[in-house]
């Protein structure tokens, strides 16, 4: 063990003799920490103003004077999605989502304005995150430094002194590998800085956290194992390099982007003209709730009907305009749940095919392991839709519950044609107050962590690679 | 004579070399599949418009057989606009994936449909596509290097120089030759197998050829980048990973700097607010009185000045008035949005002069008709129809005729080169 620790002081005084690879260093620590000071600075800023807008749409929605129901439902009201706390080390998709949904009656509206739109040239590549950062410059900047580890002390004849003063080949080994993998540690510090932060400001995020912080330490150790073993099979330093980066290109640009194309191929989706028409046609089955003789409400009448026990509709103790909207609301909301369950199954199939390729290149596996311990992923932005979702219905369920049991039926049905019977439908601006706030909390932080588990699995299998890797290239040595 | 003869000759050499002959091979192979990739779902997004574009019509139908009245019918019928792909959209994906290419709208106030979001799966929008703008702005450089790096140090360190020297005479001659016939190796990998796979899909020749010179300027940038540093007295691998640091710099490290200045220098326009203060105004309308709402419509439309006055609580020509006057509301708050857009793709441009990839992506969206230019025009082609749609249903509105289906025969249809 002293003879591994000697060799790998040795490779650090050289490492810090090099300007080359000081620089390298510095810049893979500042690239880490600047990305998280950034993200952070983002990350509150944006958080203060959606809870801003939330605030004023709140209000906004409170303040309404004294209203018809059905305005309301066509009022509608505006959520926002405020960024995940750990967003700040992995953004994931957050800027290819959009950040505000529209709710209101009768349909299901998209989240609009996503931010990729507006610098999308600049960060095409990946974005100014901890998480990019360490996932593919921090492999590519661990090549720079660590390629030549052993090549070089081959090519200078010193590898068969070395061997010769007694020194083992595993020793060897091993010393260049602890010294790169100082280097890793040095790179993962501000992730583990910022992460001792957020445990400190979130407590909750302990679990994900410490996945994250797994999930990358081992991505990183299956790097440092495979650069210094491909530095001492290689047959010299400049083979070691072209191989190390034939290997990161493959791994972390070219993969990836094969597999969204394999992945959009195998399970193509619809767009959202083609959904949308669909839906239109399975709801004029449904029926316009705005009128009560549509006669896809013919039967819910006669049902109403005997419900309560009367001959006709003006004779219900209650609204049934309300009841149609009540019952119109209802049945649209299926038939809408069920396209937007297919539709979300459809794409979670789309990141499931992306997944197997984690077992092609490890970048894979963290970036999804990241993205989803950190829940910024695919699952955590339709579980906004859907709880954004589950917010309408009950909003839009509420005010059709007052149009039913707050308006007089006969009018309610005069109101477009008499001003005193348009009066007479307002209801007292009092109700508009007892609106829900909307809270998104997404899957709870320890089953993210335990979702992620198969992933960190599959980067201890690759890590097992990369160490086999390193018994080899020790025989290769030892036998030299 | 003699320049050809020693082309031959390093062209020979070359073609011996293992190692970046391989190199060459495996390019042109990502040449052909981005190529192929692109124009798959180039192929799937024309085959949804078709798909869609019937499926629109057939549903459209269905909306105006079944309206009481022509209020009715423009609430009810949508209108699909959508933005083609053009004959060269396969070299760059661009905004294709991020902003939508198809959007229904109908007569309503235009702020509350325009900024919808299509289906995307963002979780593959975040990696992006495997196009050929991606290959040549960011793979091209690393196979350069691959190619090229070693020319003069491999010669020096096997101290062959001297004898080289004795050979040809003049060796920066021979450097020029040599770095010649690898850059042609290089081009010849990009572009065969873009004209072969271009010319058989019908790709107009002017694209292949604007194409042709940005993969020629992408080269030549990259190309003295590399002769620069092979040239210094440096060891191969120092060579190397210097170079690994000039690509690490200018395909990533400006572009994502370039990220981070453009969000201080030009802020982005907050969308949510624009939909915010249109619904306000459209919604503000049933509670102010109808002749307020009437006569700022008015202003814009004094052609529908003279009808009489709304006197019911609810009428469609009132209706549709607070639909426009809502969206004249949001117009100087939604036109600074796209105006910041532009904005940031103009800074987006200065930044590609110190990015080579950045501007070899630029460039290609450009010709391939996927940048943010293009995604915008197609926003105004929107805006455009919608404006034609609106005012075409006003007549039967305003002078409240009795609705008959027949009567809307010459119904606008969107035309994607509007």
């Amino acid at each position: 063990m002293t003879q591994a620790m000697k060799i790998a002081a040795g490779e650090w005084t050289y490492v810090l003799r090099s300007r080359l690879a000081v620089w390298t260093l510095g810049i893979l620590v500042a690239l880490v920490a600047v990305s998280a000071l950034n993200s952070d600075a983002q990350l509150r800023a944006e958080a203060t103003t959606r809870a801003e807008y939330q605030r004023q749409a709140d209000e906004a929605y409170r303040a309404q004077p004294d209203r018809h129901p059905h305005r309301m439902v066509h009022y509608g009201h505006y959520v926002f999605r405020t960024p995940a706390p750990l967003a700040v080390l992995d953004p994931g998709v957050d800027s290819f989502t959009g950040r505000s949904i529209f709710l209101e009656g009768h349909r299901r509206n998209t989240a609009t304005f996503s931010e990729a739109r507006e610098t999308s040239v600049l960060t095409r590549f990946g974005s100014v995150s901890p998480a990019f950062s360490l996932q593919v410059l921090a492999p590519l900047l661990l090549i720079l430094i660590g390629f030549s580890s052993v090549a070089r002390e081959r090519e200078r004849g010193i590898l068969l002194q070395l061997l010769a003063q007694g020194t083992s080949g595993s020793a060897l080994i091993c010393g260049k590998a602890i010294a790169l993998a100082g280097v890793a540690a040095l790179a993962l510090l501000p992730l583990l800085v910022s992460g001792i932060w957020l445990a400190i400001t979130h407590p909750a995020e302990l679990r994900p956290l410490a996945m994250v912080l797994a999930g990358h330490a081992a991505y990183l150790a299956f790097w440092v194992g495979a650069i210094v073993a491909v530095s001492a099979l290689a047959s010299s330093t400049r083979s070691a390099l072209i191989v190390l980066i034939g290997a990161w290109v493959l791994l972390t640009v070219l993969v990836p982007r094969l597999a969204t194309d394999v992945a959009a191929s195998v399970l193509p989706t619809p767009n959202q003209a083609e959904i949308d028409i669909r839906l239109q046609a399975e709801l004029r089955a449904v029926g316009d709730s705005h009128n009560i003789n549509d006669p896809g409400f013919q039967s819910f009448q006669q049902q109403v009907l005997e419900q309560y026990g009367v001959s006709s509709i003006e004779e219900l103790p209650v609204n049934y305009r309300g009841l149609v909207s009540l019952q119109g609301e209802a049945e649209s909301s299926a038939v809408m749940d069920r396209l937007m369950a297919e539709q979300h199954a459809l794409q979670r199939g789309q990141s499931g095919v992306m997944k197997w390729f984690a077992l092609v290149s490890p970048y894979i596996a963290i970036r999804h392991l990241s993205m989803s311990s950190a829940g910024t992923d695919l699952l955590n932005h339709q579980q906004f839709l859907d709880a954004a979702e589950a917010h309408r219905f009950n909003l839009i369920q509420g005010l059709n519950t007052i149009h039913a049991e707050e308006l007089d039926y006969a009018d309610d049905s005069a109101r477009s044609r008499d001003q005193d019977a348009e009066q007479r439908t307002r209801v007292n601006s009092e109700f508009w107050s007892h609106l829900q706030e909307f809270d998104f909390t997404g899957t709870a932080p320890a089953q993210r962590a335990v979702s992620a588990l198969t992933l960190l699995i599959a980067l201890l299998l690759w890590l097992t690679a990369s160490i086999i890797m390193l018994r080899s290239a020790t025989a290769r040595v030892s036998t030299l | 004579m003699n320049a050809f003869k020693n082309f031959r000759r390093e062209a020979g050499l070359f073609l011996r070399s293992r190692t970046p002959i391989a190199a060459l091979g495996l390019l042109c192979i990502l040449v052909t599949i981005a190529v192929l990739l692109g124009q798959a779902e180039v192929l799937r997004q024309q085959a949804s418009i078709d798909r869609v574009q019937e499926l629109d019509s057939i549903e459209r139908e269905a909306a105006l057989a079944g309206a009481p009245d022509f209020g009715d019918a423009a609430y009810a019928a949508f209108f699909l606009t959508w933005n083609p792909p053009s004959d060269s959209a396969f070299l760059a994906m661009g905004q294709r994936d991020i902003s939508p290419w198809m959007l229904r709208v109908r007569a309503l106030a235009l702020e509350g449909q325009i900024h919808e979001t299509d289906n995307f799966n963002p979780e593959l929008s975040l990696t992006g596509r495997f196009d050929y703008a991606f290959v040549i702005a960011f793979l091209l450089p690393l196979f350069a290097i691959v190619v090229m790096y070693d020319m003069v140090s491999a010669e020096r360190d096997a101290g062959r120089i001297p004898l080289l020297a004795a050979s040809v005479g003049n060796v920066r001659k021979l450097w020029i030759i040599r770095a010649a016939v690898r850059m042609s190796g290089l081009l010849l990998a990009c572009l065969l197998p873009l004209w072969l796979i271009g010319i058989f899909i019908g790709t107009s020749a002017g694209s292949l050829l604007s194409v042709s010179l940005i993969v020629v300027a992408a080269l030549l940038v990259w190309s003295a980048f590399i002769l620069l540093f092979s040239f210094q007295s440096w060891s191969s691998p120092v060579i190397a990973t210097s170079l690994m640091g000039v690509w690490l710099m200018l395909a990533i490290i400006i572009p994502l700097g370039g990220k981070l200045l453009v969000d201080r220098v030009i802020p982005d326009v907050d969308g949510a607010q624009i939909s915010l203060l249109q619904r306000e105004s459209v919604n503000d309308a049933w509670d102010i009185p109808k002749a307020a709402t009437m006569e700022r419509f008015y202003v814009s439309h004094p052609e529908w000045a003279n009808t009489p006055p709304v006197t019911l609580p609810f009428h469609w020509k009132w209706f549709y008035a607070f639909q426009q006057v809502g969206d004249e509301s949001a117009a100087e708050l939604s036109s600074a949005y796209r105006a910041a857009i532009a904005q940031r793709d103009r800074l987006t441009g200065w930044i590609s002069l110190v990015s080579p990839p950045v501007a070899v992506q630029r460039v290609m969206q450009h010709v391939a008709g996927t940048d943010v230019q293009a995604s915008l025009a197609y926003d105004q082609r929107i805006r455009a129809f919608h404006e034609r749609l609106r005012r075409y249903y006003y007549p039967f509105l305003f002078n409240e005729m009795p609705y008959r289906r027949e009567l809307l025969t010459d119904i606008p249809e969107f035309a994607s080169n509007e």
